[in-house]
Formats: structure tokens, sequence, C-alpha cells
């Protein structure tokens, strides 16, 4: 069979649905990771804000993968688009008929002097579950003062997330009757990216007590003696404990040509077709490419999709649907967009977060057997397009 | 040195947790739940849901924009109608005529509801039979 | 005169080009230009909102078939 060769970069949420998609055809699947685990990193929040274990958010690339696919513990070091071949760091060399690249986005905290210090002192919830534990470990121990979740930069995972880690820490303090004030430092001229939503997260936030919030604040850079942030414009505020949304970057893998990626390192790719410009035999998906949509799990499970179906020589597209969950303790909302619509309209409603919780207790199965969850999903999706969706929003 | 898979990890994990002291009590427990779920029927109807036909048809069911956005706010209906319902199925004493009726009308809440109800019979006009 | 930088946000509605926007100022300084295309309506009453409260100076907003072009100059940089 054509094509029967396929080479899959990274054991993430992408990855993982792809290479089970198309082993299923009977096709020859690699797949090279360098993380032998796979962890949900929506529970970073519930690990940093909660005290939750990453344990149980946690399972093994293998345990997630169709046994028919060869699974390769290495990172990719090297991916020559025009010779079909890819070399790994152990110097393992690799040919395909197909390529995809799903290695996600890299946490970079050297765009902003005083990053990397900040986030050796106090970890984040993006970066890895290890890092949300150093969170924890200052959330679960401050008595009072100011905890600020400073956002630099908006081309980040899941962008409502910032603020779901306000929310969830505002909670947690409000419950334990502890005198700590969170405030969100938030670079757009509203609460988020969007006007409409942002009137709506603005109200809730304003229904807690212990949240402030800025906006158009662009953090330039961070002293930690002084324990200050510093704004561009010269503005300085202060902390007690400080968590900073890193940069996000494209993978780390030397991809020839070099112009198969942008000025951050992401790959460029055709926004609905998904193959890395200019060629047809290799794609991206999800957080390592540079789709002019939010970085979400759902853009890289709907890009396993569409990838899966055009290598099967049917004409899927992916319309830069998002869906991002923005949940307090007992309540949600959803993000949803795609590239020709802004977010629609949204209230904050139990039934939403019991939703999400219904989609968390998926994940891992969701992965594991694509093509029985797909008509699931398919049904979610749809009802809920935001062209269909609409106006009246939800 | 390139890493394999084998299944041999996961065999380990299963024998580790078999030689676990809960084990015997659990695998008990176990067995016993499993036949009264299969005598009530229950297991069958979960042999039916699994099968992602069901639940397809389910799905698509209950997950259209008008159900979704119903069920957002089911807890707000539920309020208005239980609320409502109180005044439904209580006896009323007192007696409303066109004097009342007025000076009801003079009630800003009167005249919120009021404008509620129009907006509602408007709407109910509109509604055709399918 | 400073540098001058495009950046190209259309078709971008989540984020939105204010996300762009970001991370080109954080790399200009005072002086500098920063041409933005985009096809979010939302951009702009966002743009307006952006430049009073961050300071700096609106060159240009104009739309032209969809495209909305906004020019701006970096000056509230310390
Ligand atoms: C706090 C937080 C909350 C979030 N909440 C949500 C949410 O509610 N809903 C949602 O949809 N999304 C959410 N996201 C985003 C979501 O987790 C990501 O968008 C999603 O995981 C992207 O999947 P991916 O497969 O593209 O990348 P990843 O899951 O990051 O996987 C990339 C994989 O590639 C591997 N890799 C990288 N480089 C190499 C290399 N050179 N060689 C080999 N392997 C490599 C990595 O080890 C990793 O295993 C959230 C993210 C965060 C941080």
């Amino acid at each position: 069979m054509n094509g029967e060769k396929v080479l899959v970069v990274g054991g993430g949420a992408g990855g993982l649905l792809v290479s089970n998609l198309l082993v299923g055809d009977g096709r020859e699947v690699t797949l090279v990771t360098n993380n032998p685990e796979h962890y949900f990193q929506p529970a970073n929040l519930f690990i940093a804000f909660k005290g939750e274990s990453p344990e149980s958010y946690k399972r093994s690339v293998e345990s997630l993968l169709d046994p028919k696919v060869r699974l390769i513990l290495d990172k990719l070091s090297k991916l020559d688009l025009g010779n079909r071949t890819a070399l790994t760091e152990r110097g393992k060399r690799l040919e395909y008929d197909y390529v995809i690249v799903a290695a996600g986005a890299r946490m970079d905290y050297n765009s902003l002097p005083g990053m990397k210090e900040n986030f050796e002192m106090f970890g984040d919830y993006y970066s890895s579950p290890e890092a949300a534990v150093k969170v924890w470990n200052t959330v679960s121990r401050m008595k009072n003062g100011k905890l600020i979740i400073g956002v630099p930069d908006l081309i980040i995972k899941c962008p409502p997330a910032p603020h779901k880690g306000v929310f969830l820490a505002a909670e947690f303090f409000k419950k334990e009757k502890r005198d700590v004030t969170v405030e969100l430092l938030y670079p757009s001229p509203h609460i988020y990216t969007e006007a409409e939503l942002a009137k709506t997260i603005e109200s809730k936030m304003k229904s807690f007590s212990n949240i402030e919030y800025r906006t158009s604040f662009l953090i330039d850079s961070v002293d930690k003696d002084r324990k200050v942030v510093i704004g561009m414009n010269g503005e300085e505020i202060k902390y007690d404990a400080l968590v900073l949304i890193p940069f996000h970057k494209g993978p780390e893998i030397d991809v020839n040509p070099a112009e198969a990626r942008d000025d951050d390192g992401f790959i460029k790719v055709d926004k609905r077709k998904l193959n890395i410009t200019s060629y047809d035999d290799a794609f991206a998906i999800g957080d390592c490419n540079n789709a002019p949509t939010s970085k979400t799990g759902v853009a890289a499970h709907l890009g396993a999709f569409v990838v899966w179906k055009r290598i099967n020589g049917r004409n899927a597209e992916y319309s830069g649907r998002t869906n991002c969950p923005l949940i307090t303790d007992d309540e949600a909302i959803f993000v949803i967009s795609d590239y020709d619509h802004k977010p629609v309209g949204q209230r904050f409603s139990r039934l939403k977060r019991l939703m999400e919780d219904l989609f968390v207790a998926m994940y891992f199965p969701s992965l594991r057997y694509p093509r029985k969850f797909e008509p699931i999903f398919d049904v979610y999706f749809n009802a809920t397009e935001p062209n269909i969706l609409g106006e009246k929003g939800w | 040195m390139v890493e394999e898979k084998s299944d041999s990890k996961s065999t380990e994990k299963i024998l580790a947790l078999l030689e676990r002291p809960e084990m015997e009590e659990a695998v008990a427990n176990l067995a016993e739940l499993l036949i009264a779920m299969n005598e009530s029927g229950l297991l069958d109807l979960l042999k039916v849901l699994a099968d992602r036909g069901v639940l397809e048809s389910l799905m698509k069911y209950l997950m259209t924009p008008d159900f979704l956005r119903m069920a957002d706010k089911l807890d707000k209906y539920v309020h208005v109608l239980e609320e409502s319902g109180e005044i439904l199925i209580t006896e009323e004493k007192a007696r409303t005529g066109i004097g009342g009726l007025l000076k009801a009308m003079r009630d800003p809440d009167v005249q919120v509801g009021l404008t509620k109800l129009i907006k509602l019979l408007k709407f109910l006009g509109t509604v055709k039979e399918q | 005169m400073g540098d001058k930088k495009t950046v190209d946000a259309r078709g971008m509605a989540c984020p939105g080009p204010i996300a762009k926007l970001t991370r080109a100022y954080r790399e200009a300084k005072n002086g500098d230009v920063i041409e933005i295309l985009a096809t979010d309506q939302g951009f702009i009453p966002d743009i307006k909102a952006w430049i009073e409260s961050t300071g700096n100076k609106l060159i240009e907003l104009k739309q032209d078939g969809g495209v909305i072009r906004a020019v701006i100059e970096v000056t509230a940089k310390k």
C-alpha cells in the first residue's frame, strides 16, 4: 500500500490520536516521543490550586497506544521534509511516506527578564505537573498578601486558563478564610481577548471580593528582590507570590527547510488542510503549528481527525474550532469560536461545569479508542458550532 | 538505544495488584455485584448503553442548540416554576375586580409581569403546528 | 526614525489580533511603527481602547474591503 509508512512526532493528545487512527487503517505507524508519560494538562490547575495528586492525571504513552503502533522513546532532532527522513537524538534514522508533527509548544522563560528565576521560585501551571505542585506549595502556605497571575503574552495554550487559575485560587483562599488577594495582570484592553466574553468574565470576577485585575498591563520584567512586576510603561506592582504564564514557542526540532517554521518556531501550515506549507506528505497538528487559532486540546483532537481523513483521500478541513472551558469551582463557560466567528456569547452555568467534568472523564479512553468516541464528539461539536449557536449564544 | 514497547509492564502491574491483601475481599464484592447486576438486568442495560449506537442516538436527541440552552438554564426554570406553581395550587381568598386591577397596574412588578405576558402571547401567536 | 514592522492577524478571531500586537510591541522600542492587518471586526474598538489605555499613538485606522489596517507609533515604553 502506498503511503504505508507513517511517522508521528510527539505523544501528546494530537500524536496519540492520529497514531491510533492511522494504525487502524493497516498502516505501519511509528511514534517518536521524548516523554514516556502523557499527562492531562488542564489538570495542572487542580494540582496547583486544589492540591490534587499529579498521579491520577498521568498515563504511560504505551497504555494509550494501540499495541500495533511502534513506539520509540527518543527525541526527534532533525526532520528533512524534502528527503522524507528524520533523525532522533540517539542517532536512529527514520524514513516515511507521511509525517505528522504533533510536538506541542515549547515553554520559554527567556523572553522576559526575571521570568526564569521566578519560575524556579514559584513554578507555574503551564509547564508540567511538577511545576504545578510548586504553585500548590506556595498557595497552600500563603496566609495573607497578594498572589499575582501575570500574562505577558497571549499566544498561549487555552487562553482562558489564566482566568481559571485566578478563580480557583480565589475560591481556595475564600474557603480557607485567608486574607489573600488574587490579581490578574492582562495585556489586552479587556479582561479577555474578546470584548463580549470579557464582560461576562468581568462580572463574575467582581462577584469575588478577593479578585483584582488590571487590563492593558504589559509586563516588562520582574524584580525578584523587590518583589515587583514592572510594566512596559514603568509602573510597578508588588506581589507576595507570582505565577507567570510562560511564552510559547515552536518545538525543538531542526526542520529542513528552515522556512517551514515561522519566527517563533511554529510550523507553518495551511490553516484548514493542516499540511506543512508546500508539502502534501507532511502535516503539523495541535500546539506546534501556526494556525491562527487558540492552542487547545480541541484543535489537536480535531486536527488529528482532519489529517487521518485527508491521508485516506477524504476532503476534511479544520475550521479553527475552539472549545476552551473557563471554570470556577462549580460553574463554567466555553470559549467557542472558529476562524470565521469570534467567540459566541456565554453565561456561566452548572450544566457546563458538569459537561466539562464528563469531558475530563472521557479524556484518556477517547485517546485510546478514537473511532468509538468520534460520533459522540461529532454530535457535540456540530450542535455547538459558532454559526449554529449564533447571536443567541449559549 | 531504542526502547520498543512490550506488554510485560502491564502484566507486572496486574500481578502486583492481585497480590495485595485487600484483593480477596474486593474480588468477592465485585462478583456479588456482578451477580446482582445481572439478575436485575442492569448489566444488559449497560451492555446496550456501551454500544455506541445507543449513546449516539441519545446524544443526537439531547445535543441540539435549543436543548443545550434550555438545559443550561434548567435550574432557573425550576425556580420560576416552583414559585409560580405554589401560587397556582394554593387556594386564593382575595378577589380582584376592575378597581383592584387598575390599582394593581400601578405596581411596577405587575407592569413588568404584564410586559412579559404580552411578549409570551406575541411569541405563542407565531408558533405554527408542524 | 524607528523601525517598521507589519503584523498579519487576518483570519484570527480567537485569540484576537491584540495577541499578535502584544508580541510585536514587546520587541519594539519608542519611535518604532507597527502596522497590524486584521479581519476581526472587534479589532476596531479594541485597538482604540488599547491605544487609550497604553498611551501609544494611533497614526492610522482604516478598513478596506474587509481588511482593517491599523498603524501605531510606539511612544509609551519606558
Ligand atoms: C493549564 C492548562 C489548561 C488547559 N486547558 C485546556 C482545556 O480545558 N481544553 C483544551 O482543549 N485544552 C486545554 N489546554 C491545552 C491542551 O492541553 C493542549 O492544547 C494540548 O495538549 C495540545 O496537544 P498537542 O498534542 O498539540 O501537544 P502536547 O500534548 O503538548 O504533546 C506534545 C508531545 O510532544 C513531545 N515532544 C515535544 N518535542 C518533541 C521532540 N522533539 N521529539 C519527540 N517528542 C517531542 C512532548 O513530550 C509531548 O509529549 C490546557 C493547557 C494548559 C497548560
